[in-house]
């Protein structure tokens, strides 16, 4: 399973270390965070410099739906042809649809990218909504319309949910069952599950969304379509496991876990977050303070990785991402393999290792903080327990 | 069938044909090889169910049997049985209504004589029933119609080169977007043990497709494999078995059969998923997949 960068705000040469450093094996680019001319530019060198590397541009058409609203920070999108915006009602037309999709096609293939991700919008409440039927317009057309471009690249159109209509089993299932009866189907699907804020955790751990998350992999997968998941972080290895061929994850919170608040101006000013060590033992990050004070009772809590050594002192910011990185790579090369039956065990150990790593901290009485703490663990053991019920293995 | 008619009274429907003995029945139907000029076909008597009540009922049975003739009639697949000399036609015996009309004879064992007689098919001969069966499954989906009834008892194998084995029986095939002609909704049809799963849903009529057929494919091919149908119990009441059906999933077919390829077991167990989005979908690629293993 390959490991991409989220790239956004704040790129600097955070990509080119992960792809020198062998950490990562592409990058998703976003036009939010970068001014048009500076990604073609930014894309350009990489390419030249790293040209094995996978290059991939999130057209993050999901925002026209609000693009005119009033707290609305679409960043240097509107320096896009194709972005503009749209109503729900201008969508439901199959005419609109191939429209969008040949001008934010023809746009992306102008770059020197790898593959092309095709636009889609965000499905917002339900798999059973406008919403849901005007995604699928988008996922059914986009082959046709990208076949008007000769281009030989992989296209991949994108699937844009939102957690909570991952949660209707019935919905669920029958979209999957639509999606997966193409005539003319993608080369793969970006799929991005989005939570109503980045900073919560519950919406992501919640068994219901991991297990559907991994059955849309799963789903995919078999039906011969590559799965890259934009913003899956830690549940990268599990996604893999399930037959997804991608994860991503960046460096900001809103870069490892997506919600449409991203695009949002809050108004609000804050201070940078704490440093975090994303610890393969736990599953999860914990602070830089944390880390030194757990190692001496847990020690297997340090994951025994080159970058281990840029945190002793404290490191600067841009190291934490290349830390998340290697940790995440090593997860995902340690548990995905061919057979899903074997990922699933080595998944289970996983968490049973997490388990036990929490309640020994427990036991030598470290208090952790909210986001180091253990609520991940239970909804990811019942998560794969409900994929591998319902995926029949 | 109940009260089956007579030989004679079956002979006198048909004076072009001669040597009448019967080869099959099922609830409403009675099948005999007869001679027609020369030439081994099978004659079918279906009788019209009626109800003095709904003259519906007599409606919707001629409306599934014309429905019948008609695919077989568009078909050209060499995999599905073709129809015979003798055009439906309306018959009488006593009080009963039926439509008599012919299809070829195969001669040869169904699968289910095969299973009987414990045969232990090599992997070149599952993956020949695999595609023959993809052949016939492609072409009825093209026509958006679904078999529903694709079972052992129902594939024939005909050692002709071009035809190793041929589907009959579209007696409950499913019109995709036709005109309803079951007027139960709640009545789930075909054969109790080979059911796919989605038809136990509400509303299954909205959202089924050719991939219940791919499931059925998958349980013939690990019933013809293993000699098991995995959730036939016969001591167990039909509900039992529906809920198996929903919700068991069946032993790897590598657990039953070692020798076989493990990517061709896999296949198998893939086809019988619950949940239609994960059985591999497309015919051409499945076809090819299959062919890797002839």
């Amino acid at each position: 399973m390959k490991l991409y960068a989220q790239n956004g705000f704040g790129l600097g040469d955070k990509l080119n270390v992960g792809l020198d450093e062998k950490l990562l094996h592409g990058g998703i680019f976003s036009p939010k965070d970068l001014h048009l001319t500076t990604m073609k530019d930014r894309i350009g060198e990489i390419r030249k410099a790293f040209p094995k590397a996978d290059i991939l541009i999130d057209p993050q058409f999901y925002v026209s739906l609000f693009a005119d609203g009033p707290n609305t920070n679409a960043g240097h999108l509107p320096e896009w042809d194709y972005f503009r915006s749209y109503r729900k009602s201008e969508l439901e037309i199959t005419k609109t649809v191939r429209k969008v999709l040949e001008e934010c096609l023809r746009n992306i293939a102008s770059f020197d990218v790898t593959g092309i991700i095709a636009p889609n919008l965000h499905i917002s409440q339900s798999l059973d909504s406008r919403e849901a039927v005007i995604a699928k317009s988008f996922i059914r057309e986009a082959r046709d319309v990208y076949a008007k471009l000769k281009d030989k690249r992989p296209l991949y159109a994108s699937l844009v949910i939102c957690r909570e209509a991952l949660q209707d089993r019935r919905e669920f299932e029958e979209f999957i069952n639509d999606i997966t009866m193409l005539d003319a189907p993608p080369d793969g699907i970006y799929l991005i599950i989005a939570g109503r804020s980045a900073e919560a955790r519950s919406d992501f751990f919640h068994a219901d969304v991991v297990a559907n998350w991994m059955l849309l992999n799963l789903s995919l997968s078999v039906n011969g379509m590559e799965v890259i998941n934009g913003y899956s972080d830690i549940l990268t290895p599990f996604l893999g496991v399930a037959g997804g061929a991608a994860g991503a994850t960046g460096w900001w919170s809103n870069l490892r876990m997506f919600s449409m608040g991203r695009f949002f101006s809050t108004g609000v000013g804050g201070r940078q977050p704490i440093t975090r060590y994303l610890s393969k033992l736990l599953l999860n990050r914990i602070t830089f303070s944390e880390k030194d004070a757990i190692a001496p009772f847990v020690p297997e809590v340090i994951n025994g990785l080159p970058h281990d050594a840029d945190y002793d002192p404290e490191p600067e910011r841009a190291k934490e991402v290349l830390q998340s990185w290697e940790a995440l790579r090593s997860l995902t090369d340690a548990v995905v393999s061919d057979d899903i039956k074997a990922g699933i065990g080595k998944c289970r150990k996983a968490i049973e290792r997490a388990r036990q790593a929490y309640a020994d901290i427990a036991a030598v009485g470290i208090a952790l903080d909210a986001k180091s703490r253990d609520d991940h663990v239970e909804p990811l053991g019942e998560a794969l327990r409900q994929f591998e019920e319902r995926a029949g293995l | 069938m109940m009260n089956k008619p007579s030989i004679a009274d079956v002979a006198n429907l048909a004076p072009e044909a001669t040597d009448f003995h019967e080869i099959g029945s099922g609830g409403y139907k009675v099948v005999y090889q007869a001679n027609i000029r020369g030439q081994s076909e099978a004659i079918k008597l279906v009788r019209i169910p009626t109800d003095a009540n709904d003259p519906s009922t007599r409606e919707e049975n001629i409306r599934r049997i014309e429905r019948e003739i008609g695919i077989l009639r568009q078909c050209k697949t060499p995999n599905l049985v073709k129809l015979g000399s003798i055009a439906p036609r309306p018959a009488k015996i006593g009080s009963e209504e039926y439509v008599l009309y012919s299809e070829e004879f195969i001669p040869g064992k169904s699968l289910r004589d095969l299973i009987n007689g414990r045969h232990r098919p090599t992997i070149q001969e599952l993956a020949t029933v695999g595609v023959c069966l993809l052949h016939a499954v492609g072409e009825l989906s093209a026509m958006n119609v679904i078999h529903r009834d694709i079972k052992p008892d129902n594939i024939m194998q005909a050692e002709l080169p071009a035809r190793r084995y041929i589907v009959l029986d579209l007696g409950i095939a499913f019109q995709v977007g036709g005109t309803p002609i079951t007027r139960d909704a709640g009545r789930i049809p075909g054969t109790l043990y080979y059911i796919a799963p989605e038809m136990l849903d509400v509303g299954f009529r909205q959202n089924l497709d050719y991939r219940a057929d791919l499931y059925t494919i998958g349980l013939t091919l690990y019933e013809y494999a293993s000699g098991k149908n995995p959730f036939k119990d016969p001591s167990d009441p039909p509900f039992s078995t529906l809920y198996r059906i929903k919700t068991l999933t069946p032993a790897p077919l590598a657990s039953h059969r070692a020798d076989l390829a493990s990517e061709f077991c896999k296949l198998v167990d893939q086809l019988m998923k619950k949940i239609p989005a994960l059985r591999p979908a497309g015919v051409p690629a499945l076809l090819r997949r299959m062919e890797g293993f002839q």
